[in-house]
């Protein structure tokens, strides 16, 4: 018997000075759960959302940023030969929010350009650790 | 057709009082269900005399390394030490793998035995036996799954069978030999109850549970009325070991037709949060369902994560490209982070419902794995060495007893065997294994674990 996930793992997550906050996660998988930090299509980093609703951002480079909280979506174990997985995946299960690094290391919330993905569908090219 | 002894007696609808209650008899290995409540019924310890404790053990099918999880090596070499780093935990001095990181929150609450081995095969149905039953294979005389031996020590309790199994037994792991969860020579009666089911699923239902097609809840009814009077005709007509299997047959029927036991089974009854905090995956489910059943009267609950280590994601990390292809990826993104979620929703949910102290909870796993990995990054089997732990009822948390050497290749101090592991779910749950016998083969008395508790446990 193959371990079954039904639903689809929802949460809210919002800025707060430098610091990310999520809130509850409903329908939760109970697969890793990180926030996803990217600038461009770049994944700047991928910490633990697991343990704390909040994740303080820390020193970041000058530019704009997106963010968005993820979980490990089983579909099976595929693997292609670098042993990455084909099928099973991460997927955002928030909405996702822009913000803005200044040289003075200070951060404000901007408008998000790109439109936000289906949960229940987006993939997430630069999310594998 | 009724049957009144090995009279058959017509009914109305063609389905007699026998195949009714035998509804989905494939889940307890072909036994009927009176047959098994009627044989549960003896038990071999006063309860009155003793503090008796219930069991949850989740069963690591397939065996986590214990390298890169709970006996981390960060100071050996790389192709030792594997991917991941050890976190600190809230008891200082004990640290375990950066992806269990709600466990390191609950540290205090659990004792890890890292000495564990055993010498014989490193086959997964070698390790289920060892761990299931206490006991090595003996193919002439195979030994009795733990819940089954509480099943004939406890006897029977409430509406819900004494020892139950979920999602599903152990399948296929390798090779056609026993995996030490059957009641072997303490017959049908005490087998385990396994569930069948997929309790993540929406539409969950227990097959055993489930009234014969074509029944509905008055038939059911009108059946019990009928077998009513046809028992009050046996009670006149037959002997005392009649009644006691009238006294099976009713609570077999309460076991199908109760609405309190269907409850047990049914998680819609919880709350969505606290349904989230378990995970809603298979595993998760199961052991939300585990904390249910003990509290509504189960004594032994087994949560077998996976039933298989082929073609799936689990413990089983050989990263062989092929079947057996799990990998660091599958133990960090899927793994871990499951079994984090599961195992201290548990003790979470015990501890908030009062339930911890008399609940032992047992984590086991077959064996461990190769200290040093394999060309593809993965490791095998490794029976000289491994980590379970313990946690909950009267268990002395916050420890680590035995340790390794410095690769985790075999007990530095403190070894600990399969047997010591089962003497202490025993001891732990009350029953006293200098005076509790049970009948052997051929029914001569005999001590049911040779090997004694890991004292520093309590």
């Amino acid at each position: 018997m193959d371990q079954k996930f039904e639903g689809v793992p929802q949460a809210e997550i919002r800025l707060d000075g430098s610091r990310l906050i999520r809130g509850h996660v409903s329908n939760d998988w109970g697969l890793r759960l990180q926030w996803q930090i990217a600038r461009g299509e770049e994944t700047v980093a991928t910490p633990l959302a697991r343990v704390h609703l909040e994740h303080e951002l820390g020193k970041l480079d000058p530019g704009t940023y997106q963010a968005v909280l993820q979980m490990w979506k089983y579909v099976n174990y595929l693997k292609d030969k670098d042993g990455e997985f084909t099928v099973s995946k991460y997927v955002d299960i928030s909405n996702r929010l822009a913000f803005e690094v200044a040289a003075d290391g200070s951060i404000k919330q901007v408008e998000i350009a790109a439109p936000v993905a289906d949960p229940a569908t987006a993939t997430t090219a630069a999310a594998a650790k | 057709m009724l049957n009144i002894g090995s009279e058959r007696v017509p009914v109305c609808s063609g389905i007699n009082r026998r195949s009714f209650l035998q509804a989905g008899s494939a889940t307890l290995g072909g036994l009927s269900l009176p047959a098994l409540m009627n044989l549960q019924a003896s038990g071999a310890v006063d309860e009155s005399k003793a503090k008796i404790r219930n069991c949850i053990t989740i069963f690591l099918v397939g065996s986590p390394g214990h390298v890169d999880t709970w006996d981390m090596k960060p100071e050996a070499p790389d192709d030792i030490r594997g991917a991941f780093k050890p976190i600190d935990t809230n008891v200082p001095g004990i640290q375990i793998c950066e992806h269990f990181p709600l466990m390191a929150r609950m540290m205090d609450k659990v004792a890890l035995i890292r000495s564990l081995h055993h010498k014989t095969g490193a086959s997964h149905e070698n390790g289920q036996r060892w761990m299931m039953s206490g006991h090595d294979f003996n193919a002439a005389s195979p030994q009795p799954y733990m819940g089954s031996v509480v099943s004939r020590v406890f006897g029977h309790k409430g509406n819900l069978p004494t020892s139950v199994i979920l999602p599903a037994k152990i399948g296929n792991t390798g090779t056609a030999t026993p995996h030490g969860q059957e009641a072997a020579y303490l017959g049908s009666a005490h087998q385990p109850f396994f569930l069948g089911g997929d309790p993540a699923t929406s539409d969950f239902k227990v097959a055993d549970l489930e009234p014969p097609a074509g029944q509905t809840t008055l038939r059911i009814d009108a059946r019990r009325q009928l077998f009513k009077q046809v028992d009050d005709l046996q009670r006149r007509t037959e002997t005392s070991s009649t009644l006691e299997r009238d006294t099976a047959y009713a609570r077999a029927f309460n076991l199908l037709t109760s609405p309190e036991t269907k409850q047990s089974f049914d998680l819609g009854k919880e709350d969505d949060k606290l349904r989230d905090r378990y995970g809603r995956n298979t595993f998760g489910q199961s052991c939300l369902m585990a904390r249910r059943l003990i509290e509504r009267g189960t004594r032994f609950v087994t949560v077998n994560h996976f039933d298989t280590v082929f073609n799936i994601t689990c413990w089983d990390m050989h990263a062989d490209g092929g079947g057996l292809n799990n990998t660091y990826k599958d133990y960090e993104r899927h793994l871990c982070p499951q079994f984090d979620q599961a195992f201290t929703a548990l003790l979470e949910d015990l501890g908030q419902r009062g339930m911890l102290e008399d609940t032992v909870i047992s984590v086991l796993s077959e064996f461990g794995r190769t200290p040093k990995l394999n060309p593809r990054g993965g490791r095998d089997h490794y029976p000289s060495a491994w980590t379970n732990f313990f946690a909950g009822g009267g268990i002395k948390g916050g420890q680590v007893i035995g340790s390794t050497d410095k690769i985790g290749a075999a007990p530095h101090d403190r070894p600990v065997l399969p047997p010591e592991v089962v003497a202490s779910v025993y001891t732990a749950m009350g029953i006293d294994l200098e005076t509790t016998m049970m009948p052997g083969p051929g029914s001569r008395p005999i001590r049911f674990i040779d090997a004694e508790p890991i004292r520093e446990l309590f």
